[in-house]
């Protein structure tokens, strides 16, 4: 696809979530007035964004990373409430595997809409105990758990790692969602006694579970920048409408550096997540780092935007009423997704170590 | 050869075993690459004034780049170049860039400014007398910047006053990269002290030899002098030297100033790829005190990210120049801050990663830039140069976000 396709794609995102996710829908649903999340969620299913980076053999659209980049740099933009990230980067690294009947059933029933997948929401926690086929334990803490069928859930199985899928509400697993500050995500824990797990993965190496870390990482950093950029816009906006002394906000000088730095702080990491995106697509081997340092660099380019928009709006930016507490909560959890910055930058370095002992280079401009 | 040469010549000069291969990439980078290499050996094996000496090892590099044709590729046929498209130049962007030599910073102006000037603007005696030179490794400077007139250039105050088939000039001129070298300089002066500031300003062509022509060069923070004053008492410019009509000057700058956006920050971000990965080997070989502190680990793989973003950026850049996409303006201005920060933040890593050892001073020579202290203050040149960072954050404000003039 040439930049001009994925630029008509992410178009064609951005002016459904703008019809169907604008301020005042997302308002009432934050208010607990409507059902917006599941909404968007029977939407996407219908308009086929919830396979949109599948490959066509399991009945996606096959556009790999690049879509999942896309889409969720559109539903960052629109700060879009809905389980997408977790359910979509487990979906995408299940994908990957060997995908039997069992998992294809599942595969299927993400993108048509009928199944929703909780997961990790960090690296780290305790991993559920497997024995005798069956799981005991309570999960660490999963993303996107309302609404959810199912859970991925780390356990081990003697002295071997694995990964499972329990499904919800089924005889001895249990689901207690948490309230969050963020109200446009869900997350909890899954409690199993005696769970059975309707697919089993062997993970000894963690493999599959960095990659969906991996696949979850690239999904909120495009998130970060599509709701940083968002953000920054309406900000500009709103200082251009506001007139003290006399005159506009947006003439003075000190407002206009501090809203050019917003745009000089998301594009690197805009361009970072574009490379990160393609460089996964094509298999090289600085994609993860480049994943890694994408992730990093967009959730702090989106924090330090969503707090300063707040600030430049002054007054109204601390209320209730206007949009700006909802990206500076989204920012706040997208921090903690998938690991903070510093521990995805760590991570990034002992990948850049091996490839530098390696000899491989990563020198490459992905385009 | 001298200034008599004519185009056709310059034209019909052979164009070498590496232009040759322009059009199929690989074989042009194996070329360029088999030619660095040896260029690189020669380097290392010269002895005395090029080895050290800033402005004889930037001629040194010229005659070996006049020798396969790789001084002016990027320009049109018609003038001496070689048509080289974009990416036959983001190729030998990169290939110089990993040779590990250093650019030809002193014909700077020639080879980018005075083209895309007299190619736009200038007359066809002008090009016809001031370009081939170029190729022969004629140095030029600009006159543009005055100790009144910084982010404000319009206010120049420098005169150029009629007199018969001459104009006569006087003023200041300063921030004029390598004039102490320069043969020529591209001035702007000030014709009609009446008219609104931008619309009384007119663009010269001046001899540096000309009588009344006087460099003094500025020591900088880090104890070079890579730019100088300009001293400019009554000098004598022929008519036919002015470029375009007269008041028309601020237009042409603009021009001008164009002309160095896209492929040398993208060398430069190239040279910078290396230095990190230069960095991290010689962190891994001598096993570095800060390849075990996280917080300066975190610090330098955050540079290698935002690295490649720039990298990637200033390639998107350039292909937005290439096809004069109306997005480029805007893309420039931020590019320019995001990079040039970057440049700072690279310097200010070396600086804290080298601890004491950081502290000592080692005066850089051209060959020596990596310096810690010295990359981190250069640094300041391209925060400021150019546009500072400041006048980029109002065009990036003003200009591109739609927010008033205050």
């Amino acid at each position: 696809m040439t930049d001009d396709d994925y630029g008509a794609l992410y178009e064609s995102l951005t002016s459904v979530l703008r019809e169907e996710c604008g301020s005042l829908a997302l308002h009432k649903f934050i208010g607990g007035e409507t059902a917006l999340d599941k909404e968007l969620w029977q939407r996407a299913a219908e308009l086929g964004w919830l396979g949109i980076s599948l490959p066509e053999s399991v009945g996606g659209l096959g556009m790999g990373t690049q879509g999942l980049h896309l889409l969720h740099r559109a539903i960052g933009a629109s700060c879009a409430p809905g389980p997408f990230a977790a359910t979509l980067a487990v979906t995408q690294m299940l994908a990957e595997g060997r995908v039997d009947t069992a998992c294809g059933d599942i595969i299927a029933a993400v993108i048509a809409g009928d199944a929703i997948i909780a997961a990790p929401i960090a690296p780290g926690g305790e991993r559920l105990v497997l024995s005798g086929g069956v799981l005991n334990g309570r999960s660490q803490s999963l993303l996107g758990l309302d609404g959810a069928t199912l859970a991925l859930v780390p356990a081990r199985r003697g002295g071997e790692n694995c990964l499972a899928l329990v499904r919800i509400a089924s005889p001895g697993a249990t689901a207690a969602c948490v309230d969050l500050w963020d109200r446009t995500r869900s997350a909890g824990s899954v409690t199993c006694n005696d769970a059975e797990p309707v697919i089993l993965i062997e993970d000894a190496g963690s493999a599959r579970l960095q990659a969906y870390f991996r696949y979850l990482s690239l999904s909120i950093a495009a998130d970060c920048v599509g709701a940083g950029f968002q953000i920054a816009g309406q900000t500009t906006e709103y200082l251009k409408g506001r007139e003290q002394f006399g005159q506009s906000l947006a003439s003075f000088q000190a407002l206009k550096h501090r809203v050019a730095n917003l745009y000089i702080a998301l594009d690197p990491a805009a361009e970072l997540t574009r490379q990160a995106a393609l460089g996964l697509a094509s298999g090289r081997p600085a994609g993860p780092m480049w994943t890694a340092l994408a992730k990093a660099a967009a959730a702090d380019a989106f924090r330090f935007v969503a707090d300063d928009c707040v600030q430049l709006h002054g007054g109204v930016g601390y209320t209730w009423e206007y949009d700006c507490h909802i990206f500076l909560k989204r920012a706040l959890l997208n921090e903690v997704i998938a690991g903070r910055s510093a521990e995805q930058r760590d991570a990034a370095a002992t990948l850049l170590d091996g490839m530098a002992s390696a000899g491989e280079t990563i020198a490459e401009i992905v385009e | 050869m001298t200034l008599l040469t004519t185009l056709e010549q310059t034209a019909a000069r052979p164009r070498g075993p590496i232009l040759d291969r322009l059009g199929d990439a690989p074989a042009f980078r194996a070329a360029l690459r088999a030619w660095l290499e040896d260029a690189a050996a020669r380097r290392k094996a010269l002895v005395g004034p090029a080895d050290e000496d800033f402005a004889e090892s930037q001629r040194w590099w010229m005659t070996e780049r006049q020798q396969v044709g790789l001084v002016t590729p990027h320009w049109p046929s018609s003038v001496g170049g070689a048509d080289m498209d974009l990416g036959s130049q983001v190729i030998l962007a990169e290939e110089l860039a990993r040779a590990r030599i250093p650019d030809l910073s002193m014909f700077m102006i020639s080879l980018h400014h005075v083209p895309a000037t007299l190619l736009h603007w200038g007359s066809e005696e002008q090009r016809r007398k001031y370009l081939p030179p170029v190729l022969d490794g004629a140095v030029w400077c600009q006159g543009f910047s005055e100790p009144g007139a910084g982010s404000d250039l319009a206010a120049l105050r420098t005169r150029a006053v009629r007199d018969g088939d001459h104009y006569v000039i006087n003023g200041h001129k300063t921030w004029s990269s390598y004039s102490m070298f320069a043969e020529k300089c591209i001035l702007l002066a000030r014709t009609d002290p009446e008219k609104p500031k931008h619309k009384g300003i007119s663009f010269f062509l001046m001899d540096m030899k000309a009588p009344g022509v006087e460099v003094r060069p500025v020591k900088q923070i880090n104890g070079q002098a890579e730019f100088g004053e300009l001293f400019l008492t009554d000098v004598r410019i022929p008519v036919e030297d002015l470029v375009g009509q007269e008041g028309q000057g601020w237009q042409i700058a603009q021009t001008t100033l164009a002309a160095e956006r896209g492929v040398i920050l993208f060398e430069l971000g190239e040279r910078l790829y290396y230095l990190l990965t230069d960095v991290h080997a010689a962190a891994v070989a001598g096993n570095s005190a800060w390849l075990h502190d996280a917080e300066q680990r975190r610090a330098f793989i955050r540079l290698v990210g935002e690295l490649q973003a720039s990298r990637g950026m200033l390639r998107g850049l350039m292909r937005k120049v290439a096809e004069d996409s109306p997005e480029a303006p805007g893309m420039i201005v931020r590019i320019k801050v995001i990079f040039t920060q970057l440049l700072k933040a690279i310097g200010d890593f070396l600086v804290s990663s080298q601890g004491v050892e950081g502290q000592l001073f080692w005066p850089a020579s051209a060959n020596h830039s990596w310096n810690a202290i010295d990359t981190y203050l250069h640094a300041f040149v391209y925060t400021i140069a150019g546009g500072t960072n400041e006048i980029m954050r109002n065009l990036i404000a003003e200009r591109f976000l739609g927010m008033p003039k205050g």
